[in-house]
This record gives structure tokens, C-alpha cells and sequence, in this order.
């Protein structure tokens, strides 16, 4: 964008200026470039628009966009009634943010509900949120233990796992993604203003990541490891396979309110970059099991090339205890344990020794978290990537199902 | 929860897309009624109104329900939904200036129009009398002259024994001597260069040994920390004389009712942004004595001015109350049978997670009270 030669350029272009170069990989979704101007208009924002209400709640299948944030929460409401109204006053106010409603401001001397961090007439910007609730949602305090999902436990701890006490578990989480930070935290103070009475912070994870531009089986999105991540994805417009993979369906031994929610898994994953940095390309590429440059699975040309799992590989051919071959070891037995993976990088300044604080903000959905994460995971424990990986935090949650019209999140749950 | 309060206690913010409870029997001047038809659109086609808040009433007239939209460009300003046939419904909407566009039952429905004519009007500014501000602020002044005073001998259980050289009682008065002042913190922090000297915290000098730093904070470092009242005399003499001028500056101050209003937030500020921490009094842990009497300095204030908020803002004075009484709950636990309060590390993890949801209900609360009372 050129500079104005015109000094009252508003603050908002400078904003916008800003983040849009972040996100210049954007394709597809309607940043807007626009010429310089003095006029404060949310022009720089998406004005993409996603639906709020439906079956599913959204920022699960929608393709992941560039910022994200994760929120865990305590919950201190003290019985159901508090929760439920907790739930109504962020059904509102989320349905108002996504949505981009107006709201009305109730005059100079109270403070102001809106923050204008993305400025005085917001665009949606993409903006998702999505709830999810803990194990712990359904202990003694809410009188919800017979409705716990049944696979619903706190994270376990696995072997090469490090985790912070301070980082892990929550009775409930919030999901919030838009194409810009910005819009995601005023998103996040917006909702935790509304809710200060019934939710205290945990622990929280800021992400981002380049979109991806490419078609599916293929990505341009690459992770903090340099590898393209996200390749062998399932397909998020095919109906059908997400009713196989992520959404618990009424044919599932589930309970009733649960319907239409997704297991959600989150993990902060801290990456030993420096180390990494420091590793052949030929041990980087037999770790993951893919050409780091291409994505093509060792031994192929192309990307989306199904990977040959030989038995007893042979230099250039993938590892038995390649990354991609232990996830998916793509056999007829194995196909239920696939998962929608749909993380974020994150990055936290730097630890005591002077190295880089940064991973994977994972997260992924699956209508069984012991067919799809637990099992995925049991079969990567162990694995080569661990001596550069050190899972820290995150934690097991359920996804609620979509808002209906006239609905509000986890009405089914909580009546 | 912010819905409640805001809808229930200021009955003006309403949210777009929200219907209220407001009938159609219930009309002010200035209000709009439109009706529609899925089929036919809106009566009228075009709508006036002025520019600021106002309530919309809406009617179906016709045979399915439908949903009325006021929109700017592609941008909803107001909605109200399922409104079934031959039934009412009504929103609050502000809209400025302009000419807005209105959906008319559904997408399909022809389009109708709100022309908005004027300037918006600003909040009243005068929702309760100068005689009821000057009756809470006299209530007030009373009592925070009573504090000051209260402070001058509370100091002095604290100095008394430092100027003895007994350390065991300097330590045992310590928490209590503070009690006063935290009560009347606002106020206190009014003059700014008496609570440089008295309540600083070493965070804000270069370090212990800062000869600025003096105070009580100093005094808690050098009796906790080096379990000594040596070389304390001076401080103590200072925080005396500090006590006795600031009671004086006090007794002739004047409360603005606007200072007063934002005192009860400043002061359950103090507790949620410090205290929740226990690093205001970290070489002591007598943290529970500032926390239940800043909360109680708020309360004060709330006590001042409930003959006014019971008028203007009974649901908003019973959720203050309510929370109130959470902290209350919990903090008292607390309390030893003697009036001493346990050390700030004895708080269990869960009543920390607890007070922060309490204290920052609080606090988002009582944010909007010189809103409430009309004061900016």
C-alpha cells in the first residue's frame, strides 16, 4: 500500500496496514487492500461473514484462518443456573461479534461495551467462536455427571510429556479465530467482560498461521518445523466423511445433547527449534516421513502421492517410525482413527537457556477421542520427532453442538 | 452476569437483535411502529424517526411469521425474529443521521425504509438531584474523617512498639495498623505525595535500600524480612506525622460525588490488579487485612448512596449486594475468632480461582456506577 501524502491518514489504515501485510497469504477471503483513505472504514477487515447458528458450531470444518486464540477456563459459577446464564449472555454476545451487530453504547459516562480495537464499525473478519466443555464440567457441581460424553476424560499424561500445571485442563474453552489477531482479542475481552462472574482464566494460547491456498490433499501451510502440515487432512466439505470422522451422530453410543459436538484436543506442543535447526535435512525428512521442500511423501513426486509404507524401507523410502506412517498408517483397520487436525504456531517469547519458546498449538476434532487422538497418539509415543518435541500443556475437551435458531449453546446440556 | 445487569438494571442498552419486553401498550413519544406483511412489506414504506435511541414496535399483519431488519448497508443496526402473525414484538435501536433500509418479514419481502432525522440527544446528565449527591457526599466525609482519625492511632500501635524496639508487637500490629488507610484508599491516593511516602511499594524505587522508600512497606520489609525494628525510628516518626497532616488535609477536603462514585471500583480495583497476587504485602502476608478493608471502603460507599440507588438502580444494588456477599462468604473464612486474619498463603487455590471471579464481577459492576448516577 503507498504511504498518503496526506497527514490525517487515521490510525485504523496504520492498523490495517499492518496486519494486512501478516496476512498477505489471504487468498480467498476478501482482505481488501484499500487505497489510503481518511474516512475510518473497516475496509482493511474481511467482511466475511460466518454463520453462527447451524447444527455444527462453527470454526471446526471451516478452513483454519490466520489468527487464533485458545482460552481455558475455570469456571466458578456456583450451580447449573449460573452456568446456563453464563451460556446465554455468551451465545449473545458471540452471536453479536460474529455476526458484526451493532451494539448500542450506553453513553459517555458508563464505560464502553465495545473496546474498538478493530475500530468504530467492525467487519465479521472471518470471526469464529466455539465453546467447548472439560471432564471436569461434568463432576459434582452441576448435577451433569450422567451426561458426561462418554469418551470425555482429563488429558492424559503421556510418556514424553512435560506438562505445566499451569497450562493444562479447564471445565470449559473457548476457540476464537478471525483473520486477525486484533478481531480475536476483542473478542476474547468483549466475552470475558460479559462473563467476568462465572469464568476465570486457566491457561491461554495465542495462535497463528498462514492459511492455506492451496486446494484439498495439498497445503501451503507449513509449521514451525518447516514442514508442510496438514496434507493428509480429510476433506472438510465432504458431509458424509465429516459425519464418519468428526461429528458424533445420533447413531453413536453418546449422549442425546451431544449430537451434532465434536471431541476437541488441544496440545501445546513446544518445538526444540534451535535443535531441529541444527539437523540434517535427510534426519529431518526421515522423521517426518516427507520431502521437506514438496511435502511428497519420501519416494514420491507429489503431495498428494499416497505414501508407500514398504516393510522393510530402504534409504530414500519412508522410516517404519516415520511420523506420517505411525499417524496414519492408512490400512483398512486404521481409517477410523483418523482425526481433523486443524492447529495453529505458537510463539512465547524465548526460556532460561536463551531458546526459542514456540510450537504447535494443536488442536484436532473426531467424533471418538479413543478411535481418533488416543489412539493416534499411542502409536507416536516413542517416535524419532519426540527428541525435539516436548508436549507442555493443552488439554481433552467436547465441542457443544451448533446453536439452533431461538437456542443457546449447550441448551441441550443444561436446560 | 453483564446481560442482566445491563438490560434489567439500566433498561436502555438493549442489544441489537434482541427483543424486549417492552409492549406495544407501552409507547413513549419518539418511538416508531411499523407493521408488515411477508407478502405486501412494511406500513408505512417509509418510517421517520429521530436520530438517538428508541423503541421499534413491530406488527405482523399478514398470513406467516416473519423478521424485521433495520439495516445499514449489509450491516443489521436492529432486528426482532419469529414474530408469529398478528402478534407484537419491539426492539430498541440507535440509529444516527441517515436513511436506513428495513426487511420487511424476509428476504423476499419488499424492502422498506427508516429515514433518520436530528442529532442524537445525549444521556440525561441530571437522573438524581444535587441534594441527594451532597446528602451521600456528607455521609461519605464522615466517614472518611472518622478513618484519618482512626489512622493516627493505629499508626501509632505500630510505631509505638518499633520506637520500643519490640519487634514481636511492631509485627503483630503491622496488619491492623493499615486498616484505616485502605478503607479510604481513593481518597488517601488524592494526595499524592503523602501516599508516595506512606503506601509506596519497593516496586516503585530502585530497590530496598532506596532512602525513598519509606512508608509502611519499608517498615513491613525491615520487620519481616529483617526481623529488626533497627534504624526504623525515623521512618516511624515520619509516618506519624504523615497520619496526623493527612487527617488534616482530609478534614477540610471536598467530596465530589463524581470521586466518590468511582471510588468503590478504585477500590475493589486495588484487590483485583494486587492484592489477588498477596504481593502487596509480600514480606508479611497480611494481605486479608487490606483486602477486606478495601472492600470494605466500597461498601461504604455503596451504603452512602443506596437511598439514591434503590430509586434509580434496584437490580444493579442487588447485584452489588450479591456480590458482596460472595466475598464476604469467603473472605471471612478466613478471619481468626481474635479479629486477626490468617496469612495471604493460606488462601486454597480454588478460593483464589473463586475471589478473582467475585472481585472482577465486582469491579465490571460497579464500573458502571457513576453511569448509573448520571456522573461523567
Amino acid at each position: 500500500m503507498a504511504e498518503s501524502n496526506d497527514n490525517k491518514v487515521s490510525r485504523r489504515r496504520f492498523l490495517g496496514t499492518a496486519v494486512g501485510l501478516g496476512a498477505a497469504a489471504v487468498v480467498g477471503s476478501s482482505v481488501n487492500f484499500a487505497h489510503a483513505t481518511t474516512e475510518e472504514k473497516p475496509g482493511e477487515l474481511s467482511t466475511e461473514k460466518i454463520a453462527f447458528r447451524g447444527i455444527h458450531q462453527a470454526g471446526i470444518t471451516n478452513a483454519a484462518p490466520a489468527a487464533a486464540i485458545i482460552a481455558a477456563f475455570d469456571i466458578t459459577a456456583p450451580d447449573r443456573t449460573g452456568v446456563r446464564e453464563m451460556l446465554q449472555t455468551l451465545t449473545s454476545e458471540a452471536e453479536n461479534l460474529t455476526q458484526a451487530h451493532s451494539i448500542d453504547e450506553l453513553g459517555e459516562a458508563y464505560p464502553p461495551h465495545d473496546n474498538l480495537i478493530i475500530g468504530s464499525d467492525p467487519a465479521a473478519d472471518g470471526l469464529t467462536i466455539t465453546a467447548a466443555v472439560g471432564a471436569s464440567f461434568f463432576d459434582d457441581r452441576f448435577g451433569l455427571k450422567s451426561q458426561k460424553p462418554k469418551e470425555l476424560i482429563a488429558m492424559p499424561h503421556y510418556p514424553n510429556d512435560e506438562i505445566d500445571p499451569e497450562r493444562v485442563h479447564g471445565d470449559f474453552l473457548l476457540q476464537i479465530c478471525a483473520h486477525h489477531p486484533e478481531t480475536c482479542f476483542r473478542a476474547l475481552r468483549i466475552l470475558m467482560k460479559a462473563t467476568r462472574n462465572s469464568l476465570v482464566l486457566r491457561w491461554m494460547e495465542q495462535g497463528f498461521q498462514q492459511p492455506n491456498t492451496m486446494k484439498a490433499g495439498e497445503t501451503s501451510t507449513r509449521n514451525l518445523l518447516g514442514f508442510k502440515d496438514g496434507t493428509a487432512n480429510p476433506k472438510t466439505s465432504d458431509d458424509s466423511l465429516m459425519d464418519d470422522i468428526v461429528w458424533v451422530t445420533n447413531k453413536d453410543d453418546e449422549p442425546d445433547w451431544a449430537v451434532g459436538g465434536s471431541y476437541m484436543v488441544t496440545r501445546l506442543i513446544r518445538m526444540r527449534v534451535e535443535q531441529w535447526d541444527r539437523t540434517s535435512l535427510v534426519e529431518q525428512e526421515n522423521i517426518l516421513g516427507r520431502n521437506k521442500k514438496t511435502g511428497a511423501p519420501l519416494g514420491m513426486k507429489h503431495e498428494r502421492d499416497i505414501p508407500a509404507f514398504h516393510e522393510r524401507p530402504i534409504h530414500g523410502q519412508i522410516p517404519v517410525n516415520a511420523h506420517i506412517r505411525l499417524a496414519n498408517p492408512r490400512t483398512k483397520q486404521t481409517q477410523k482413527n483418523r482425526i481433523l487436525r486443524r492447529g495453529f504456531n505458537f510463539s512465547r517469547g524465548f526460556d532460561a537457556n536463551g531458546h526459542l519458546d514456540q510450537g504447535l498449538l494443536f488442536v484436532c476434532f473426531q467424533k471418538s477421542v479413543n478411535d481418533g487422538f488416543i489412539t493416534v497418539q499411542e502409536r507416536l509415543n516413542g517416535e524419532p520427532l519426540e527428541e525435539y518435541i516436548v508436549p507442555n500443556g493443552g488439554g481433552f475437551f467436547f465441542a457443544l453442538p451448533g446453536v439452533q435458531e431461538g437456542q443457546f449453546l449447550g441448551q441441550a446440556l443444561v436446560g | 452476569m453483564k446481560k442482566v445487569i445491563s438490560v434489567a438494571l439500566l433498561s436502555m442498552l438493549v442489544l441489537a437483535g434482541c427483543s424486549d419486553a417492552a409492549d406495544s401498550n407501552n409507547k413513549k413519544s419518539g418511538d416508531v411502529s411499523i407493521s408488515f406483511d411477508t407478502k405486501k412489506g412494511c406500513t408505512p414504506k417509509t418510517s421517520y424517526a429521530t436520530a438517538g435511541t428508541f423503541a421499534v414496535h413491530v406488527h405482523n399483519s399478514g398470513n406467516e411469521a416473519g423478521e424485521l431488519e433495520i439495516l445499514d448497508g449489509d450491516r443489521v443496526k436492529g432486528e426482532v425474529e419469529n414474530i408469529l402473525p398478528n402478534t407484537d414484538k419491539s426492539f430498541t435501536v440507535k440509529l444516527s443521521q441517515g436513511t436506513y433500509e428495513i426487511m420487511c418479514g424476509n428476504k423476499q419481502s419488499p424492502k422498506g425504509k427508516i429515514k433518520v432525522t436530528g442529532t442524537a440527544t445525549k444521556d440525561s446528565n441530571n437522573k438524581v438531584s444535587k441534594a441527594d449527591l451532597s446528602k451521600a457526599t456528607d455521609a461519605y466525609k464522615k466517614y472518611v474523617v472518622e478513618q484519618s482519625e482512626a489512622l493516627k492511632t493505629s499508626v501509632r500501635t505500630l510505631t509505638d512498639p518499633i520506637r520500643q524496639g519490640n519487634l514481636a508487637a511492631a509485627q503483630a500490629a503491622y496488619g491492623a495498623s493499615r486498616i484505616p488507610y485502605e478503607r479510604i484508599e481513593p481518597i488517601a491516593e488524592l494526595f499524592a505525595s503523602f501516599d508516595a511516602r506512606m503506601d509506596a511499594r519497593v516496586d516503585d524505587f530502585s530497590g530496598v535500600d532506596d532512602p525513598e522508600f519509606t512508608g509502611f512497606h519499608k517498615i513491613e520489609y525491615v520487620l519481616f524480612e529483617k526481623n529488626t525494628t533497627d534504624g526504623l525510628t525515623a521512618i516511624a516518626d515520619q509516618l506519624d506525622k504523615d497520619s496526623d497532616d493527612l487527617a488534616a488535609k482530609i478534614r477540610v477536603l471536598t467530596i465530589d460525588p463524581l470521586d466518590m462514585a468511582k471510588g468503590p471500583q478504585a477500590l475493589v480495583e486495588e484487590v483485583a490488579n494486587g492484592k489477588i497476587t498477596g504481593e502487596e504485602d509480600r514480606y508479611a502476608g497480611t494481605d486479608l487485612y487490606d483486602f477486606r478493608a478495601n472492600i470494605d471502603g466500597s461498601v461504604e460507599i455503596v451504603n452512602d448512596l443506596r437511598f439514591i440507588l434503590k430509586d434509580v438502580a434496584p437490580d444493579f444494588l442487588t447485584e452489588v449486594d450479591k456480590y458482596v456477599k460472595n466475598v464476604d462468604t469467603r473472605l471471612n473464612t478466613y478471619q481468626n475468632a481474635d479479629g486477626t486474619w490468617k496469612p495471604y498463603s493460606e488462601l486454597t487455590k480454588t478460593d483464589r480461582t473463586k475471589l478473582k471471579a467475585d472481585i472482577a464481577a465486582l469491579s465490571e459492576l460497579l464500573s458502571s456506577l457513576p453511569g448509573t448516577l448520571g456522573l461523567s
